[in-house]
């Protein structure tokens, strides 16, 4: 032991002058530009410096905590370097917008974190608000913050963890907590891009945006932003790139509007001012964040390639007055193609009239799938899929007493609007399980599985809908395709085609009866538990194993149809058969197979 | 022997200062104990919004806040406690509610140590074990109550609205009627 602490001892001492060799010399107002066009990765070892708002001197050189600077204004007028640390102290706290200058390169991105011990470093923007509604950073309060508490426009490698960010405001206005810019520059033949940015551990807290749908659902907590270029043509596409970046184990709390979002500046449109086939944010994670009490919505994805956002909490998201917010879904996407939504725990999503879902596929969100989540108590429901959404895949989920509200009664919803957008086409919604739970006896037969406009071409298979009270399908205007669902509890069911294992012509495909579930309607919270073997067994717990099939009597049990391309697992980890017939609804377990 | 007796006395004021620091005792409500490490929970989750309205009343800019100062009459510190109890007496008269709609629920804060931690062993060995889980990896003792108590809330209002004693969103509203009702009484000041 000694020894090894010895060879510990003799290695810090060793790295401490290494470090001191190879610090970058600070060099103010320095802007070389590393890490344009990304590529290489290089290894470059930084300064630290340090921000101490109470013992702190900003004449200080800032590289230890006994000369640490004191205020935000100092770090924002020094260029940083690859590898570069910015620490803030714990238990400190600051008003003004932290906008650092400088890039990181690949492998040395510039960290901004905490030292020290107790409370993360608050960071207030002090009702920082983008002075609009131009669209553009340009006035010189904008240049200042941006609207935002944090701002990085057009740097690339940068790394955020472990601060608390607020920008509380007693007036509505255009503000965020963290957001990272990207600008065409005009006249450049290559497109502007920002890429290697992480935000980790970071808690947002109390931004103050804007509520209406409209004006402000690019206002709140943690966002990308694309800004257009001062100068260019109003018409002209937007030509900058977001790649690599990682939002993780953020906590999201009391935001008006959003949590955590990827948008466009007001003179933006989504489908105007973006290449309709092209996508301009690659390689985007969003996980293990919780994103609780916003207003709005909870996390919203647009304009990304295969966007990964799971392992999030999304609770109690559309929380704001609905008349002044409007349309709200928890987690949701906008003009993507391929995002993954899984492994997500959402609940307590509010709606009186409009939306209050957990899950949205919508304009223009192509080959979408959204797995093995855990939705409950939405009152909106469970999912939504807007017109002009293409080629879905919602299955192995958990839909538990969502789509309560007496007004909204819905656990799927096929929205009709807007008109000028063809039929969301081509879903296929299989193996998920559905507890339909109402709130009181009046409503319960009229307590609906889904409603409104799902066409010809959305397909319902292998789903169980388990109904507490007794309630119908409903499906006005509606011709999707129905077979191979399991209804419990239920006055009507919809007829099926023709089955494919020989039951005849006129044989609904769609059965009844009780299915035998463990303890449907048992689920609670996921905490805690294990959830999902990657090997296969299940140690999920007991927390939603009542939706488990439990007997070989079962109507669900090896009574679904094959599925092409079934995605392998079912909500449990366990192996759903690419030859055998599977069960109805989410979990696909063998018995007597063990 | 007298190593024993030595140790033995060591051990017990070791316990005395754990006690101590977890489950003193700083206002009972109808009743029940609330503990201080409940008020820390709702002081760090207030703290934010403290500074926020102090930054803003007294246009700090970078200027470091003194939470023990008095600006414009009033104490950074004091606000953040009577804050902190504010929302700490709301919480234990929900968690008084639920107990009594048959909820489970952890109502005293060793209770809710003893779940958290369990909790918290059964996550890190489903990491260990290279299972997936939902939300963040380890729950802080914060986040895990804020997490519990939001799923209670829910199975409460659920509850209530299953036994006609609640229509839809109105629950602020029946929570108001119990908050004005509650008997808090404060133990000691001092925290």
């Amino acid at each position: 032991m000694k020894t090894n602490l010895k060879f510990a001892a003799l290695s810090a001492v060793f790295l401490a002058v290494a470090c001191q060799k190879n610090q970058p010399q600070p060099v103010e107002g320095r802007n070389d530009n590393l890490g344009k066009g990304g590529g290489k990765t290089t290894m470059m070892v930084g300064t630290t410096y340090y921000v101490d708002n109470v013992g702190g001197n900003d004449s200080n050189a800032g590289t230890s905590t006994g000369s640490a600077w004191k205020n935000i204004s100092k770090v924002n007028s020094f260029v940083f370097s690859p590898g570069d640390q910015i620490l803030f102290k714990r238990g400190g706290a600051w008003t003004r917008t932290l906008r650092p200058q400088g890039e990181g390169i690949s492998g040395s991105p510039i960290v901004i974190d905490a030292y020290g011990t107790g409370a993360k470093p608050i960071i207030n923007g002090g009702g920082a608000r983008d002075e609009g509604p131009d669209g553009l950073i340009n006035t010189s309060d904008d240049i200042l913050d941006g609207g935002a508490t944090i701002l990085l426009k057009n740097q690339s490698y940068w790394s955020i963890n472990n601060i608390e960010v607020t920008n509380i405001s007693s007036t509505q206005g255009n503000r965020q907590g963290i957001k990272i810019v990207v600008e065409d520059v005009p006249g450049s033949s290559t497109d502007e891009i920002v890429q290697g940015i992480t935000i980790k551990g970071v808690t947002v807290r109390d931004v103050f945006g804007q509520y209406s749908f409209d004006t402000g659902k690019d206002t709140g907590g943690i966002s990308l932003f694309f800004y257009r270029a001062p100068g260019s043509a109003s018409s002209a596409l937007v030509d900058a790139r977001f790649q690599d970046i990682r939002i993780e184990e953020c906590e999201v709390r009391d935001m008006n509007r959003g949590g955590i979002f990827s948008g466009c500046s007001d003179n933006l449109s989504a489908d105007t001012h973006f290449d309709p086939n092209d996508y301009p944010i690659s390689n985007l994670v969003i996980r293990r964040n919780i994103v609780d009490n916003c207003t709005g919505d909870g996390i919203v994805v647009r304009f990304a390639k295969a966007p990964l956002i799971e392992s999030n909490l999304a609770t109690n998201n559309h929380s704001g007055n609905e008349s002044l917010v409007q349309h709200g879904v928890a987690i949701w996407c906008r003009s993507t193609k391929d995002a993954v939504f899984q492994f997500n725990e959402v609940y307590g999503t509010q709606a009186v009239s409009s939306d209050g879902m957990a899950f949205d596929a919508d304009l223009r969100a192509v080959d979408t799938k959204f797995q093995y989540n855990y939705s409950h108590d939405n009152l909106g429901g469970f999912m939504l899929l807007i017109r002009s959404s293409e080629n879905t895949t919602v299955r192995y989920n958990i839909s538990q007493r969502d789509g309560r509200s007496n007004a909204v009664n819905r656990i799927f919803h096929f929205s009709k609007y807007p008109t000028s957008f063809s039929l969301p086409g081509d879903a296929q919604i299989y193996n998920n399980s559905v507890y339909v739970y109402d709130n009181t006896a009046t409503t319960s037969t009229e307590s609906v599985a889904l409603s409104n406009f799902a066409d010809n071409r959305t397909k319902f298979s292998n789903n169980i809908f388990y109904n507490q009270a007794g309630g119908i399908v409903k499906r006005p205007e509606d011709s999707s395709i129905w077979e191979y669902n399991h209804f419990y509890n239920y006055t009507n069911v919809p007829s099926s085609p023709t089955g494919i294992y020989g039951e005849g012509t006129g044989v609904n495909t769609n059965t009844t009866g009780n299915p035998l579930l463990s303890n449907a309607g048992s689920g609670g919270n996921l905490t805690g538990i294990g959830t999902k073997n990657q090997d296969g067994s299940s140690s999920l717990g007991t927390q939603v194993d009542g939706y488990k099939i439990t007997s070989y009597a079962s109507p669900a049990y090896q009574k679904g149809r094959l599925i092409s391309n079934n995605g392998a697992k079912d909500f449990y980890g366990l192996t759903v058969s690419s030859s055998a017939r599977p069960n109805k609804g989410a979990h696909n377990g063998c018995l007597g197979c063990n | 022997m007298m190593l024993v007796i030595r140790f033995i006395f060591l051990f017990y004021f070791f316990l005395l200062e754990i006690g101590q620091s977890d489950v003193v005792l700083i206002a009972t409500v109808n009743g029940y104990p609330l503990h201080l490490k409940e008020l820390q929970y709702e002081m760090s989750n207030q703290r934010t919004r403290v500074y926020a309205y102090f930054a803003a009343k007294c246009d700090l800019g970078e200027t470091a806040l003194d939470w023990t100062k008095r600006y414009h009459g009033e104490v950074p510190l004091e606000v953040l406690k009577k804050r902190a109890l504010e929302q700490a007496v709301a919480i234990k008269v929900q968690q008084i509610e639920m107990k009594k709609h048959g909820i489970d629920v952890a109502i005293n804060y060793e209770q809710f140590v003893r779940k958290y931690e369990e909790a918290t062993l059964k996550r890190k060995e489903a990491i260990k074990n290279g299972d997936i889980v939902f939300g963040p990896p380890i729950y802080t003792a914060q986040n895990y109550f804020n997490y519990v108590f939001s799923n209670q809330l829910n199975a409460l209002k659920v509850t209530l609205m299953d036994k006609k004693q609640m229509e839809d969103n109105s629950y602020q509203e029946w929570l108001n009627k119990k908050l004005s009702m509650a008997k808090v009484m404060v133990v000691t000041n001092k925290w």
